[in-house]
């Protein structure tokens, strides 16, 4: 039997919910609308975030390009991946909305801004 | 140079100001020193853009919306340049690459953002090392620069940047030994505590400061101490944590410089507005962070269009003189935007409270007691900005209302 008790951070009003695991069943309390509801199952069973990680460049001035989650990931390897990625490099030219990294770290990371050669 | 409006910043507040401006039909020049976009650029997080899209952006993103809107649209110009100086008739100057440009404009509106608090204002003990900085220097050294700026951080102040940059430390592979806040309650969103701190057992230490930085040429330490209810360090309890980059993310405030032929709100420190955006000296208009600090960007687009839309009505010798009345705070408001309503348009007062309230009611009355509009929630707190949506006033035989909240403590 699993019982939480957290913050919602489906929307910036931040609701306080509580969670509990009861026969099976999973009772939120606490949320303002069902997005929240869903948010409160999603974190008593598998807590998933959205995240962004800052990636370094070839062949651009700019040094560096921001990449996001496309699917929002266990909170757990959010640290793991943001070390691996640090060892990588995107190469120039990149348009936002390219998806890298899917074949080297298996995880589809999407670029956040456009980045044009030299 | 002439043009109808003149939008001073490129941000996320000026870009939405110039594009409903030129869909009025005016002529529309944005002076912009850096980047279009604004600060956006460094805020690389998701989490915009959930109202006014319906969906979760990264601040580049959501900047790239409306900086590729504007570069569609015929009517709107980019300056590139700094604002040097800015008169009440309206013409401003302008120093550019090439040189110094006037610009006489119809309308003018101010979309200068805010500035950080700066470390000199905090009066804290110890010398001047390397490896103090704001938390908004922080976050363009490591998200536009890509610079390491600590491995070992103490963040002093819990809003919301202070807060996202705890997570992008951390991320960056450095260790963030704590978040300190003077304050008895956090100054960021709880949505932001949950996922940035939480997440990532990152401590946050309530009614604590830094009274000393150890250290001469880097950073070395903070002594920390805990307050009192008059946020005075309480003797005997310091504690000393080790580091080498003290993060300071202690405030924001409206950036007003150039216009002072405008009084300012001393509890918003933005110039007084009303409904319409319209500042008291006529053909000014201010919206965004330069107005009052908002925690969301999404309500700056909507304050900003509204702006816009009637600095371009006003240059276009269209937007109709109206009685006005005032929005006077109650006592348990902290401030509220824009200060005044012109009778016959439908406002949004921005409002904060001083403090938690729970099981309240937020009301705006006018002086007989009757209720024009109200909310009820669960509880309200210092740290979230409330908007309060009013229908458009008509036949006003009064000269202001009064926002208040009611409610336990």
């Amino acid at each position: 039997m699993k019982k939480m008790e957290f913050t919602c951070i489906v929307c910036p009003r931040g609701c306080q919910l509580n969670a509990e695991e009861i026969d099976g069943a999973i009772q939120v309390s606490g949320n303002s609308c069902a997005r929240g509801k869903e948010y409160g199952v999603s974190e008593l069973l598998n807590p998933v975030r959205n995240a962004t990680f800052n990636m370094r460049i070839e062949g651009s001035s700019k040094k560096i390009v921001a990449v996001k989650t496309t699917q929002p990931m266990p909170v757990s390897s959010i640290l793991e991946i943001a070390k691996k990625i640090k060892r990588v490099k995107l190469k120039a030219p990149l348009k936002e909305g390219d998806i890298v990294c899917e074949d080297t770290l298996g995880i589809r990371l999407m670029v956040t801004s456009d980045i044009s050669i030299g | 140079m002439k043009t109808d409006v003149l939008v001073i910043g490129g941000g996320p507040a000026g870009l939405s100001a110039a594009l409903s401006a030129a869909k009025e039909g005016a002529k529309v020049i944005i002076a912009e020193r850096d980047n279009l976009g604004g600060i956006l650029n460094q805020c690389i997080h998701s989490g915009f853009g959930l109202r006014y899209f319906g969906e979760e952006l990264t601040g580049p993103e959501y900047a790239s919306r409306f900086v590729r809107k504007v570069a569609a649209e015929k009517n709107i110009s980019i300056i590139k340049g700094s604002v040097i100086c800015a008169d009440k008739n309206r013409c401003c100057e302008i120093a550019t690459e090439s040189g110094y440009e006037s610009i006489s404009a119809g309308a003018v509106v101010i979309a200068t953002g805010c500035r950080e608090r700066p470390a000199g204002t905090l009066n804290i003990a110890g010398g001047h090392p390397a490896g103090i900085f704001t938390a908004g220097t922080a976050q363009r050294l490591i998200n536009i620069d890509g610079l390491c700026v600590g491995k070992k951080i103490v963040i002093l102040g819990s809003g919301d940047i202070g807060l996202i940059m705890a997570r992008r430390f951390t991320l960056e592979g450095a260790k963030v030994e704590a978040v300190l806040e003077a304050m008895p309650t956090p100054g960021g969103l709880n949505r932001n505590i949950a996922q940035c701190l939480k997440d990532f057992n990152i401590p946050l230490r309530l009614s604590t400061t830094v009274v000393e930085v150890l250290g001469q040429k880097r950073v070395e330490g903070v002594v920390t101490a805990q307050v009192d209810e008059n946020i005075r360090p309480i003797k005997g309890t310091e504690q000393t944590i080790p580091c080498d980059t003290l993060i300071l993310s202690v405030g924001l405030i409206p950036e007003n410089d150039l216009f002072g032929f405008l009084t300012l709100d001393r509890r918003t420190k933005g110039p007084f507005t009303d409904n319409l955006g319209q500042c008291e000296v006529s053909g000014y208009f201010a919206c965004g962070n330069a107005l009052h600090v908002h925690d969301l960007v999404d309500n700056v687009t909507y304050e900003s269009e509204n702006a816009g839309k009637n600095a371009a009505l006003f240059a276009l010798g269209k937007l109709r003189s109206e009685n006005s009345v005032k929005v006077n705070c109650g006592n348990s408001i902290a401030s509220v935007v824009p200060q005044f309503i012109k009778e016959g348009s439908p406002s949004v007062i921005y409002i904060r409270v001083k403090k938690k309230i729970k099981n309240a009611m937020l009301f705006a009355a006018r002086p007989d007691g009757t209720i024009i509009k109200s909310i009820k929630r669960l509880a309200f707190a210092p740290n979230e900005t409330i908007s309060l949506e009013l229908p458009a006033l008509s036949g006003i035989s009064y000269d202001n209302i009064i926002i208040d909240a009611s409610g336990e403590a």
